[in-house]
C-alpha cells in the first residue's frame, strides 16, 4: 500500500535581520564567541543531547566545528570563520566577532543596507591599504636574525587559550618548541625559487608534565604495548642506515580488502587462507633476502609473517594508519607498496638513518631519523589531562601555521587589541579628512558616510574590548591609538593611573599624556607611529599579519553578505 | 531539525556540580570507610548488587552524564589508572576547592586572579610536601631522614627509632581498630611474622603497615606477596630486579564461600580447573614442564585481530563423498601433532580453547589452561623463554619455554585450584581473596589492589609523606602563613590583588582542613564540627609555638602524637607517646601530589567555563525550558 506523506511548504523569512528571533540568536552567538576571546576568555563545554563525549575549549576551530548553530545566518558566519582558520590557523574568533559586530552596528546606525555595504567595503580597502603601507603604525617587521620575534609570535598564540592551563615557564617552553619545530621544517639546501616546507607531526602523551614535551628531527611512531619484551632486543640490533620497506596494503592475509566482493567458489579441500599466507611468506622471504631492517605496514601484518620477520631481525611496525604513511614516505624515500607483490623492485626501498626507542610516560616510541635533509620533525606534547592536552595540540598547530605564514610576509601586527584601536583611530581620521572623495565615489551623503565610519570603528573597537572579561575598563590613548586595559579592582582606586604598558607592550604609560574610555566619543586624531629606535621596548604580543588581514576581509565580506540577505527560504521536509 | 543551545550558568553551576559529585567521596575517605551498595538494573545475578568501597569504583558505577561529570570522571579515571589509589582524595579535594572557588566568585573576584592564586597555593602545598617527605631506602624503614630534610622529619624518625623495640610485644594491639580483624583471628592469620633470621635489610613491613590506612588485612597479604615476589630462588640471580614491588605480576583470585581469614598469598598464578584435568595435573606435578603461550583463542575459527573474514567462499567438489575429515578435525590433528612433536606439557591460552581439542590433549597428558591474563603470559614468557604466538601452527622449537611448573593447591567443589609457576622466579604471585559474602568480594579486591599500589608507589618514590592528615595540616599551616606574608605580586594586577591572593590561599587551606575533618569524622568518634575545631586549633598552636622563622621544629614534635591520634579515633589527639611508633601512618608522595594537582586542574577548568553548548536538541521540546538559548 502506497502512502503519501504530505509535504510541508518551504518557510520564507522576510528581512531576517529585522526578525526579533534572528536578532536574539545573533546576539547569543556573538556573546558566546565574545566570551571566548583572548587569553582570559571563558571556556565552553560542548556535548550532545544524548550524553556523548564532551569537549571543553575556547578555540574557534573545535568550538565552531562541534557546536554548529542551526540558524542559516549563523551557519554562514561559522562557515566563513572555519574556512579562514583552516587556511590561516589564527584569527577565527576575530573574524566571527568582527562580522557580528559590523552587522549589529549597521543595524544600530540606521543606515540603509546598501549604503552600509558600500561604506564597509570602502573602509576595508582603506584598512588593508594602510596595513600594507610602510609607515603603518601597527605593523612591525620581523627580525629573523634572532629567534626573539618568532618566539613572541608563537607565544601570543600559545597563551591565547586558557584551557591549555600553562604556567609562564611552560608557555615559554612550548613557544620555543613551536619555533624549533618550525625551523626544523624549513629545508636547509632548497634550490632558489620554490621552497617546499617540511612537516611537523604532533604526538600527544597524556600524563607527564608539560616540561616533558620535546621536538625531535625525524619521526616518532608509537610502539604498541602488546609487543613483548623480546622486541626490545629486536630494536636494539638496528643502529644505523636501516633499509626500509613500506606497505600501504594490508598484510593480514585477507583475501580481499573490501568485503563486498561477492561469492568465491573454490575446489573442495583447497585452503585459501594458507595459500594467501604462503604468498605473504614468499614476500617475507624477499624482504629478508634484500636485507631489509624495518618493515612498516599501514594496516595489519599477519602474526605468522611477523614471527618470520622478527626471527630474521626485521623490525615490524604495523597499524600505523594512513596519516603517518605520507610523512614516512618523505622521511625514508620509500615507495609505499599497495599490492601483494612477490618481488620488490629496488627503487621501492627507502632508508632511515637510525632506529631507537624512546619512552614518554607510559608510551614507547620508535624514533626514525631521516637519512638526508628531509625536513620532518615530531613534536611530542605532554600534558596532565586529556582536555588540556587536546587544546594544547590545537594551539601548537595554530602556532605552526602562523610561523609558516611569516615566510610569505615577514611582518606581524601588534596584538593585545592595539591594532584594532589604532586602525579605528586611523579610519576616523581618514574618514573625516577625505569625506569629500568618498561620498562622491559612493554616492551617499556626508552624514551617512560619517555614520558608517563610526559604525565600522566602533565594531573594530568592540573586538578590542572583547579581550577584557572581568569588568575592567578598556582605554585608548590619544597619541598612538593603542589599547590599554585597567583591571576592575583598580578603576575606582587609581582612576588617573593607566597601567604601565599598553596591550601589546610597545608603548609605556610615561610616553602618553591622555587616555579616554573606548566606548566614549573622542575627537579624531591621527595616530602616531611609535618611533622604533628611541624606545627600547619591544612589543611582546604579536599577531600574524597574513591571518589578521585575511580575517578582516572575511569579516567585512561576510557581514556585507549578511546585510544583503533579503529572504531566507527553508525547506522543512 | 537539530539545533544547538547554550545553557548559561548564573551561579556557577559547574562548580556546584563538582562539589555535589565530590559528596560521593566523603564517606570513602580514611581508614573508616562506609561501603555503598550499587544495584544494577536488570543485571545478571552476580552483578545484581555489589558493595563499593572505593571512590573510583563508585564513580565508575554512577557514570555521570553531564559535561562536568564527564570531566570529573575523566580526571578520576585517569588518576586511578595511573596510581591505583587516591581517587577519593582527588575527588574530595576537587569538591572542597570547588566550594572555595565558588566563594571567590561570590565575592566578585575576577577569574584570572583566582586561577593565579590557586596555582600559587598548589605550589606552596607541593613545596611543603617535598620538604616534609620522609625518604627511605627500599629496604629500610622510613626512619632516616635525608640530610636535606628539616629537623621536623628527623624528630618523627627519632621517635620511631626509639620506640622500635616495643613492637614485638604489641603486635596485636594495633590491629584492633580494623573492623575486619579481631583478636582471635590475629593468631590464625596466614601471615606469620617473619622470623628474625629472614628479616634482612629489606624489611618493608613497618612501612607497608603504615601505608595500610586501615586495611590491615589486605596490606598483610600485599606484604606477603611482595616478599614472595622478591624471594630469591636458586635459578634467579636477578632478584634485585624485584626491589620495586611489581604490581603487574600480581593476580587476584576470588573464592566466594570461604571465610575471610582463609585469604592467603601463593606463588605463581592460581587458576581454577575443572576436575577432569586434575589427573593430568597430578601427573605433571613436580616436573619441569615445556610450555607454550598462545595469545587469542585456540580454536580453528579464530583469526588474528584485524583480519577480515572472506565474505563468501563456497567449496565445490565433483565427488559425491564430501565426508572425509572436517576442517575442525584436521586442524585438531595438526595442532595436537605439533604439540606432541615439540614435547609440550602445558599450553596457556589467553582466550578460549576449542571444545574438541581438550579431550585429545588430556589423553596425551597435555594440560590446557584457558583465559590466562596477558600479564601472566608476559611474566611466564620472560621467565621460561617461551615466545607467545597467535596460532598453534606457528609453533616451533624456539617458541617453547622450559621450566614451568604446576602444583595442585586445593579442592573447591567441582573445580580445583592449581598454581602455575616457573623454576626461575617469574615474580608471579596470586592473592586468594575469600569472603562468605559474595557481594563483598569486589570491595575486598579493590582494597587489596589499593594497598598493592600504595606499596608499589612508596617503593618507587623512595619516600613517603607523614599521613593521618598531618601533611594536610602542614599545608594548611603553610598556606595560612603565606596568606599573611606579602607574596609575589602579579604583574599588571591592581591594588586588590594581594587581598584576593590571601583570600584564595585561606579558602584552599579550608579545603584541606575539611579533608582532615572529614577523615576524622568518618571514624565516628568525632562530629565534623569537633574535628574541624581540633584541626584548626592544632594548626594554630604550631603557629604560636614556632613563629615564622623556624616553624619546622614545632611541627615536628606535634606530629608524633598527631600521627596516631587522628585516624585511629580511639586514642584521640592526646595519645600516650609510647604507642606512637606502631601506629604511624604514611601517605604516598606522588599519588597525593598528583591527586591535588589534578583536583586543582579540574576546578580551574570548570571555573573558567561559563557556558555549556548542547548540540542536537529538537527545538520543539525546548519550548518549556527557559534555561536554554537557541542558536
Amino acid at each position: 500500500m502506497a502512502r503519501l506523506a504530505k509535504k510541508s511548504p518551504a518557510r520564507c523569512t522576510d528581512l531576517p535581520l529585522e526578525n526579533p528571533d534572528t536578532a536574539q540568536r545573533l546576539d547569543v552567538f556573538r556573546r558566546l564567541l565574545t566570551s571566548c576571546y583572548g587569553p582570559h576568555g571563558a571556556l565552553k563545554h560542548i556535548h550532545n543531547n544524548i550524553g556523548g563525549p564532551s569537549i571543553t575549549t575556547s578555540a574557534s576551530q573545535p568550538l565552531l566545528r562541534s557546536a554548529s548553530p542551526s540558524h542559516p545566518l549563523l551557519r554562514a558566519v561559522a562557515a566563513a570563520a572555519l574556512g579562514h582558520v583552516s587556511r590561516f590557523g589564527d584569527g577565527g574568533l576575530f573574524a566571527a566577532i568582527l562580522c557580528l559586530a559590523l552587522v549589529d552596528r549597521a543595524g544600530l546606525s540606521g543606515l540603509g543596507k546598501t549604503v552600509s555595504i558600500g561604506i564597509n567595503a570602502c573602509l576595508l580597502d582603506l584598512c588593508t591599504a594602510y596595513l600594507r603601507r610602510d609607515d603603518c603604525g601597527c605593523r612591525v617587521r620581523l627580525d629573523f636574525d634572532s629567534g626573539g620575534d618568532l618566539v613572541a609570535l608563537a607565544r601570543s598564540v600559545v597563551c591565547s587559550k586558557p584551557a591549555c592551563m600553562l604556567t609562564e615557564p611552560e608557555a615559554q617552553h612550548v613557544s620555543v618548541l613551536a619555533v624549533r619545530a618550525f625551523l626544523l621544517s624549513v629545508p636547509c639546501d632548497a634550490p632558489p625559487g620554490i621552497v617546499r616546507l617540511g612537516r611537523t607531526v604532533a604526538v600527544s602523551v597524556e600524563g607527564p608534565p608539560v616540561d616533558g614535551s620535546a621536538v625531535y628531527p625525524g619521526l616518532l611512531v608509537e610502539v604498541p604495548d602488546h609487543l613483548g619484551p623480546g622486541r626490545e632486543h629486536n630494536f636494539r640490533s638496528h643502529r644505523n642506515n636501516v633499509k626500509t620497506v613500506l606497505f600501504s596494503v594490508s598484510l593480514s592475509g585477507d583475501l580481499f580488502e573490501d568485503a563486498d566482493m561477492g561469492m568465491l567458489e573454490v575446489d573442495h579441500g583447497t585452503d585459501v587462507e594458507s595459500q594467501v599466507l604462503d604468498r605473504l611468506l614468499e614476500l617475507g622471504g624477499c624482504v629478508v633476502r634484500d636485507r631489509v631492517g624495518l618493515l612498516v605496514c599501514q594496516k595489519v601484518v599477519h602474526p605468522v609473517l611477523q614471527q618470520y620477520l622478527v626471527q630474521h631481525d626485521v623490525v615490524v611496525m604495523e597499524r600505523l594508519g594512513a596519516a603517518l604513511i605520507e610523512p614516512l614516505v618523505e622521511l625514508t624515500g620509500a615507495q609505499p607498496l599497495a599490492s601483494l607483490v612477490t618481488t620488490i623492485s629496488p627503487e621501492a626501498y627507502g632508508h632511515a638513518r637510525g632506529l631507537s626507542v624512546k619512552h614518554f610516560g607510559s608510551k614507547r616510541m620508535l624514533h626514525l631519523e631521516a637519512p638526508g635533509e628531509a625536513a620532518i620533525c615530531t613534536m611530542v606534547l605532554c600534558h596532565r589531562n586529556q582536555t588540556m592536552l587536546s587544546e594544547l595540540k590545537v594551539v601548537c598547530q595554530k602556532a605552526e601555521q602562523v610561523l609558516r605564514l611569516t615566510l610569505r610576509e615577514p611582518s606581524a601586527l601588534l596584538g593585545g587589541g592595539c591594532t584594532e584601536t589604532h586602525l579605528a583611530a586611523y579610519i576616523r581620521h581618514e574618514g573625516i579628512n577625505k569625506v569629500g572623495e568618498a561620498t562622491a565615489s559612493l554616492g551617499c551623503s556626508q552624514t551617512e558616510y560619517l555614520l558608517g565610519v563610526e559604525a565600522f570603528s566602533r565594531s573594530l573597537e568592540s573586538v578590542a574590548r572583547a579581550l577584557e572579561h572581568n569588568g575592567g575598563a578598556s582605554l585608548v590613548d590619544l597619541t598612538h591609538g593603542h589599547h590599554w586595559t585597567v583591571p576592575a579592582d583598580m578603576t575606582q582606586a587609581q582612576e588617573t593611573n593607566a597601567p604601565p604598558r599598553c596591550g601589546c607592550g610597545l608603548v609605556r604609560s610615561t610616553s602618553v599624556e591622555k587616555w579616554t574610555f573606548l566606548n566614549t566619543n573622542y575627537t579624531e586624531f591621527c595616530p602616531a607611529t611609535v618611533p622604533g629606535n628611541t624606545t627600547a621596548s619591544q612589543p611582546c604580543v604579536l599577531d600574524c599579519f597574513a591571518a589578521k588581514i585575511n580575517a578582516l576581509q572575511v569579516a567585512v565580506e561576510t557581514a556585507n553578505l549578511l546585510l544583503d540577505i533579503r529572504y531566507i527560504i527553508q525547506d522543512g521536509n | 531539525m537539530c539545533s544547538s543551545a547554550v545553557l548559561s550558568h548564573q551561579p556557577h553551576v559547574g562548580l556546584q556540580t563538582v562539589s555535589a559529585l565530590a559528596g560521593l567521596a566523603g564517606s570513602s575517605l580514611g581508614p573508616c570507610k562506609s561501603y555503598k551498595w550499587i544495584r544494577g538494573e536488570g543485571g545478571g545475578e552476580e552483578e545484581a548488587a555489589v558493595l563499593a568501597g572505593s571512590c573510583a569504583r563508585l564513580l565508575e558505577s554512577v557514570e555521570p552524564s553531564c559535561a562536568v561529570g564527564q570531566l570529573v570522571g575523566e580526571a578520576v579515571g585517569a588518576h586511578h589508572a595511573a596510581y591505583g589509589s587516591g581517587a577519593g582524595c582527588l575527588l574530595f579535594m576537587a569538591g572542597a576547592w570547588a566550594r572555595g572557588a565558588l566563594e571567590c566568585l561570590r565575592r566578585g573576584m575576577p577569574a584570572p586572579r583566582v586561577v593565579h592564586a590557586m596555582r600559587e597555593g598548589l605550589d606552596i602545598c607541593l613545596q611543603a610536601c617535598r620538604k616534609h617527605s620522609v625518604r627511605f631506602d627500599p629496604g629500610d624503614e622510613p626512619q632516616r631522614a635525608a640530610p636535606s630534610l628539616s629537623a621536623g622529619a628527623g624528630v618523627v624518625a627519632a621517635a620511631g627509632r626509639a620506640l622500635k623495640p616495643q613492637r614485638g610485644g604489641r603486635g596485636k594491639i594495633k590491629l584492633t581498630h580494623s573492623r575486619y580483624f579481631c583478636e582471635a583471628a590475629a593468631g590464625t592469620a596466614p601471615v606469620t611474622p617473619p622470623a628474625p633470621a629472614a628479616r634482612d635489610s629489606r624489611d618493608i613491613g613497618p612501612t607497608a603497615r603504615a601505608l595500610s590506612h586501615g586495611c590491615v588485612r589486605s596490606m598483610e597479604l600485599v606484604l606477603q606477596a611482595s616478599r614472595l615476589q622478591s624471594a630469591p630462588t636458586a635459578a634467579s640471580a636477578s632478584a634485585a630486579r624485584c626491589s620495586v614491588f611489581d604490581v603487574s605480576k600480581v593476580v587476584t583470585c576470588v573464592l566466594p564461600g570461604l571465610s575471610e581469614d582463609r585469604a592467603c598469598v601463593l606463588p605463581g598464578c592460581v587458576v581454577r580447573l575443572p576436575a577432569e584435568k586434575l589427573a593430568v595435573v597430578q601427573l605433571l606435578t613436580g616436573r619441569s614442564l615445556r610450555v607454550v603461550l598462545i595469545t587469542g583463542d585456540l580454536c580453528e575459527r579464530y583469526r588474528h585481530l584485524g583480519s577480515k573474514r572472506p565474505p563468501g567462499v563456497s567449496h565445490v567438489t565433483d565427488r559425491l563423498d564430501p565426508a572425509g575429515p572436517s576442517r575442525e578435525a584436521r586442524w585438531t590433528e595438526s595442532v595436537l601433532g605439533s604439540l606432541l612433536r615439540l614435547g609440550v606439557n602445558l599450553v596457556l591460552v589467553s582466550g578460549a580453547t576449542s571444545e574438541s581439542l581438550s579431550p585429545h590433549c588430556l589423553a596425551h597428558r597435555i594440560l590446557l589452561v584457558d583465559k590466562v591474563s596477558a600479564s601472566v603470559l608476559r611474566a611466564l614468557a620472560a621467565a621460561t623463554g617461551a615466545v607467545p604466538v597467535t596460532y598453534a601452527t606457528q609453533l616451533n622449537e624456539r617458541c617453547v619455554g622450559a621450566g614451568a611448573r604446576v602444583t595442585p593447591w586445593r579442592d573447591l567443589g567441582e573445580r580445583r585450584a592449581v598454581s602455575i609457576s616457573s623454576e626461575a622466579n617469574a615474580g608471579l604471585v596470586t592473592a586468594v581473596l575469600t569472603s562468605c559474602v559474595p557481594a563483598k568480594l569486589r570491595a575486598l579486591e579493590d582494597e587489596f589492589w589499593a594497598c598493592a599500589h600504595r606499596l608499589h608507589h612508596a617503593l618507587r618514590d623512595g619516600a613517603v609523606l607523614p599521613g593521618a592528615g598531618l601533611i594536610e595540616m602542614v599545608c594548611v599551616h603553610e598556606l595560612q602563613k603565606h596568606a599573611t606574608l606579602p607574596g609575589g605580586v602579579e604583574p599588571g594586577g591592581g591594588s586588590a590583588t594581594g587581598l584576593y591572593r590571601d583570600a584564595v590561599l585561606r579558602l584552599m587551606a579550608d579545603g584541606l582542613t575539611d579533608y582532615v575533618a572529614t577523615v576524622m569524622s568518618n571514624s565516628g568518634q568525632w562530629s565534623k564540627l569537633q574535628a574541624w575545631t581540633a584541626v584548626s586549633q592544632k594548626v594554630k598552636r604550631w603557629g604560636g609555638l614556632s613563629g615564622v622563622p623556624e616553624g619546622e621544629t614545632g611541627l615536628g614534635v606535634v606530629p608524633v602524637e598527631g600521627l596516631s591520634g587522628v585516624p585511629e579515633g580511639e586514642t584521640g589527639l592526646g595519645v600516650v607517646p609510647g604507642e606512637a611508633a606502631d601506629s604511624r601512618v604514611y601517605d604516598n608522595v606522588s599519588v597525593k601530589l598528583e591527586a591535588w594537582r589534578s583536583a586543582v586542574d579540574l576546578v580551574l577548568l570548570v571555573m573558567q567555563t561559563d557556558a555549556e553548548v548542547v548540540t542536537g536538541i529538537d527545538p520543539e521540546t525546548l519550548q518549556t525550558e527557559t534555561d536554554f538559548m537557541l542558536m
